[in-house]
């Protein structure tokens, strides 16, 4: 069935063709609409008040980076630096509001410029190493998270000082910020990449590099551009995690409390963009987010051993892969 | 003077062509050179400890499985596909192997079977998805995902602590067999890399494998099998890595989901110059490669040098050696 | 067609290979019960005095584990694998080797795993180079293959916290799974207290807040979660997990599990404080501080620093004293190489919010 399926447009006539299509776009809805349901039937308190607060928070964590994330992939360019930068901006707030006694708002701009930092370097490697984005991030990672454990001296910062998660992770209606900011940060991607001469030319640059170049298009800078928001997007979550733990979430070589790459590849790939870079909808990566956090929080209601759980990710994973294929070969 | 104005243009594009020989033979031979000059400095800064037949043997040693994974999986790049899955799918092999021989108690060779088997599966896993045009980064990405969570769930099924102990008799003795004074591993390393030049240049294969790796197109205008190829390439790798993930598991007497030591894996081969967009490099090159890595990791732990900073040197490396295959790049299409 | 059939002709023939190697190799055998040479001299010894070593260990006031001459047999050459300096606690056990190494007059080589106990064999490897008399490392799931290995070098391994193992005769430290029971305890305590208030009747669920990629924390929250269960008499539906592995965050999870109980009351002991710590304040974000019990592993400075603050479920932690647990180390080994008697180490201190000031003043602000 698949494998008839992968070969797309000799055995498919037109209509169906453009049915399955449709399915495909907007599959995402409906996957996500059917395991609500499923779990309401089945994970004990889903669909209580208490858990949908608790997967808005959740989801909001993981879908503000993979905003970021998903510019970068439309770009064309696949940023796996998430972690690192986490890394960096994590232990740059708990060391400046907790050891170094700054303000909040002090603390704050400082993590989100290292953040910038971060994603300014990426785009020299990427840009002026000509390296591709994925191998030159992978590589920058690693020296990034050496330079956070340079910083923090390994050691997980508690955060007894007052102010930083009051102030923070304040709750505005019940909600905590960090859903509001991952509402805006998708509104602000929408409208960037949708209404603004940047997002055509981010576009354009993930469509076809040379083209872009071509017609006039700023590519390196559209890259530096992109680059740089997917790192500040990780270091606004950075920033959030931080707070709502109140320590520093780096341990060992290990960052806790927020999205891996892997997660933030699962969604963009469920959202229906393709890795080249030039298709997708940021929206709909909205959506894969909350997919995929609705998977994690009701098996974890369930208590369901870790063994399956990864089996269960890993295929989502696969999934979306073939999916995503299926979409290139078809459209 | 007229005349000299084109002998002048003439010296110029000489030189020019002389630099860009020079830098053809730097980055061409750098990396020997680069380990001669990081075996004479460490050999400079601590003679006694370093100019030593077993400092020798440590590096070689360390070397050892890792070193039996590079060779397939330098022959894995040149075909032009990263595989990304080396540190878990070593971890499934190691803890199905376990799993069977250790819990079990099954003989040896059944053990080896099922995870030769498993490891076929999942190296058939990962080309089937790189077939359908998915980029191997990603494909193997996803199966190094299912891999590492078949690890877990052995694990869980065994309701083993995190791990599952290897001390089952037969397999200690193998895991620190000795040929001639070294353990076996080295020699063994040598042998897989003896074949894999073998197969890379003197048979068809390897031919069709260099040409595959350089333009996929022309390849299969030729007639080369680019989905036999990439299968046989991605098996072999899964069922090498899977073996070398139990020698380590051998060597620790535990078996665990992730095997780190085979990390090193991409950063050697950048070093030795075989491009990431596949199609070029030799073998015996990433042999050095994984030597100058090796001798990096010894001499440092002798200087005593911390941690952090052994992982900046080490992220560092990682950055110069795609820096390093970036310029390749560059200088092969001027 | 043709490359499946050679494929599977060189693996069939891979195997075989490998199969004969293993019949062959069954009739060698590692010598693993090689013992170091010791020759105890005879001559008038001086010793080194208990009161001089608690007095030297302060603000820690550790009890020397064997009695020591001043001078030794020979001049020995200790090696310890420290699985990360940069971790406060096990960056005490490095500067109480270092001190106690000084102090009885020996050399101390260390290397730094940096939280990758994987790297430790290689480390060893490096490690060894030194012509070393004995060596050590604390890595619950590569210990026994660096005892081997060790074996195989002719000198000694004493691990610390590791569990046993046929290839070293000395258990040192306090294993992860007797580490958990205490916290487990400790958690009764507190739990059975508040039971006696505000959780008077109410539904007890524990949560165990581990790292399934980690055996010594599997080990270590495992036999906390078994010693709770047995001690409330919790069934198994009530016993409940939030494992790092799944790539979701702890605060995540710790606060999804409470959701599907919303009526009961939570003991929670994480593999290492800030494991806990970060779910506890999350839940008091989330405005259900009253519903959890906390208990923590290790006790440096910032849980201890956490605990000044008195929150309200965080009920105490376990320090493990790792300076005297390092200086011991030292006593040991040298105590093994002399061949003469030593004592178990076994203080582990409970701390709680009665007693975290004073234990803070002198550790931490005694300079």
């Amino acid at each position: 069935m698949l494998g008839r399926l992968m070969q797309g447009e000799r055995i498919i006539s037109g209509r169906r063709r453009d049915h399955l299509l449709f399915l495909m776009d907007n599959g995402i809805y409906v996957v996500t609409v059917v395991l609500f349901i499923i779990f309401v039937f089945f994970a004990p308190f889903f669909f209580t008040q208490r858990n949908l607060v608790n997967i808005l928070i959740s989801a909001s964590l993981a879908g503000i980076v993979t905003a970021g994330y998903t510019v970068a992939i439309l770009a064309g360019q696949i940023d796996t630096s998430t972690q690192g930068v986490l890394a960096v901006a994590t232990v740059t707030t708990a060391l400046l509001f907790e050891e170094a006694g700054f303000s909040l708002p002090l603390t704050v701009i400082f993590a989100l410029a290292a953040g910038i930092a971060a994603g300014l370097f990426n785009g020299l490697i990427v840009v002026n190493g000509k390296i591709v984005a994925f191998v030159a991030t992978l590589a920058t990672q690693g020296v990034m998270i050496a330079i956070a454990l340079f910083l923090s001296g390994g050691q997980t910062i508690t955060i007894a000082r007052e102010g930083l998660q009051e102030t923070v992770f304040i709750r505005v209606f019940g909600i905590p910020s960090s859903v509001w900011i991952m509402f805006l940060c998708y509104i602000v991607g929408w409208v960037m990449l949708t209404q603004t001469k940047l997002g055509a030319h981010i576009y354009a640059t993930g469509a076809d590099y040379r083209a872009a170049l071509l017609s006039g298009v700023p590519v390196d800078r559209v890259i530096r551009v992109a680059l740089v928001i997917s790192a500040l997007t990780a270091a606004l979550t950075a920033i959030l995690v931080t707070a709502r733990a109140k320590q520093s979430a780096l341990f060992g070589l290990a960052i806790a409390g927020s999205v891996d790459f892997v997660t933030a590849l699962t969604a963009v790939l469920l959202g229906g963009f393709s890795l080249f870079g030039g298709v997708g909808r940021i929206e709909r990566n909205l959506v894969a987010v909350l997919f995929l956090t609705i998977l994690g929080n009701g098996l974890q209601l369930m208590d369901v051993p870790t063994g399956i759980i990864l089996v269960v990710r890993g295929f989502a994973l696969v999934f979306a892969v073939i999916l995503s294929v299926l979409r290139a070969r078809m459209s | 003077m007229p005349i000299q104005q084109p002998e002048s243009q003439l010296a110029t594009s000489i030189r020019s062509i002389q630099r860009k020989q020079v830098v053809q033979f730097l980055l061409d031979n750098g990396l020997f050179i680069a380990f001669v000059l990081e075996v004479t400095l460490f050999a400079i800064a601590v003679p006694e400890m370093f100019l030593r037949s077993r400092t020798i043997e440590a590096i070689l040693r360390l070397s050892g499985p890792a070193g039996i994974v590079l060779a397939s999986y330098t022959i894995t790049l040149i075909s032009g596909q990263i595989d990304l899955s080396t540190a878990q799918v070593g971890g499934m092999a190691s803890l199905m192997f376990a799993a069977v021989f250790q819990l079990l108690e099954w003989p040896l060779g059944v053990a080896l079977a099922l995870t030769v088997v498993l490891t076929i599966a999942v190296g058939l896993l990962s080309s089937y998805l790189i077939q359908q045009g998915i980029p191997s980064f990603v494909s193997t990405l996803a199966v190094g995902v299912v891999s590492g969570g078949i690890g877990f769930l052995i694990i869980n099924l065994a309701k083993q602590p995190g791990m599952i102990r290897l001390v089952r008799p037969p397999l200690r003795d193998i895991a620190n067999f000795e040929v001639a004074g070294v353990p076996f591993v080295i020699p063994l390393m040598f042998v897989a890399y003896a074949i894999g030049w073998v197969v890379l240049n003197q048979t068809k294969f390897g031919a069709h494998i260099y040409a595959l790796g350089g333009n996929p197109a022309a390849a299969a205008l030729n007639g080369i099998n680019a989905v036999r190829i990439a299968r046989i390439v991605l098996v072999t790798n899964a069922v090498i890595t899977g073996m070398a993930g139990i020698l380590i598991a051998g060597r620790q007497l535990a078996a665990q989901p992730g095997v780190e030591g085979l990390g090193q894996s991409l950063t050697a081969a950048l070093f030795a110059g075989v491009a990431l967009s596949g199609g070029s490099g030799k073998i015996e090159r990433t042999l050095i490669g994984l030597l100058f890595l090796s001798t990096l990791t010894i001499g440092l732990g002798i200087l005593n040098v911390s941690a952090p900073m052994r992982q900046l040197i080490n992220g560092l490396a990682f950055v110069f050696a795609i820096l390093l295959d970036s310029i390749r790049q560059q200088m092969a299409t001027r | 067609m043709k490359s499946k059939r050679y494929l599977l002709a060189a693996l069939v023939i891979a195997l075989a290979v490998l199969t004969l190697a293993a019949c062959e190799t069954q009739t060698v055998e590692v010598q693993v019960t090689r013992v170091i040479d010791v020759t105890a001299t005879p001559r008038a010894m001086t010793f080194h005095d208990a009161a001089a070593i608690e007095a030297e260990t302060a603000p820690h006031q550790c009890q020397p584990l064997a009695s020591l001459p001043t001078e030794f047999s020979q001049p020995w050459r200790l090696g310890f694998i420290n699985p990360n300096l940069a971790h406060p606690f096990f960056g005490e056990w490095s500067g109480a080797m270092k001190s106690a190494a000084e102090f009885y007059g020996v050399e101390f080589f260390e290397s730094d795993a940096a939280g990758d106990y994987a790297t430790e064999p290689d480390l060893l490897e490096t490690l060894l180079l030194n012509d070393l008399s004995i060596v050590g490392a604390h890595g619950p799931n590569v210990y026994e293959g660096l005892a081997l290995r060790a074996l195989d070098e002719g000198i000694q391994f004493i691990g610390i916290d590791n569990g046993p193992s046929e290839y070293t005769p000395i258990v040192y430290g306090i294993p992860d799974g007797i580490a958990g029971m205490r916290g487990a305890e400790l958690l009764v305590e507190g739990v059975r207290k508040r039971q006696a208030e505000d959780w008077a009747g109410r539904e007890l669920f524990f949560i165990e807040l581990t790292h399934g990629g980690i055996p010594a924390c599997v080990t270590r929250t495992g036999s906390a979660a078994s010693t709770f269960k047995e001690a409330f008499e919790l069934d198994d539906d009530h016993v409940l997990m939030a494992d790092l592995t799944t790539g979701r965050s702890a605060e995540d999870m710790v606060n999804d599990t409470m959701t599907a109980h919303p009526d009961g009351v939570f003991a929670m002991i994480p593999c290492w404080d800030g494991l806990g710590i970060g779910p506890y304040n999350a839940v008091t974000e989330a405005g259900n501080e009253a519903d959890v019990m906390l208990v923590t592993l290790g006790g440096d400075e910032p849980p201890a620093k956490f605990l000044k603050t008195r929150p309200m479920g965080y009920y105490g932690f376990i320090e493990f004293q790792p300076y005297c647990e390092g200086w011991g180390w030292v006593e040991v080994a040298l105590a093994t190489l002399e061949g003469l008697p030593f004592e178990t180490y076994q203080v582990r201190k409970a701390i709680t919010q009665e007693t975290v000031d004073q234990r803070y003043a002198e550790l931490y602000e005694s300079e």
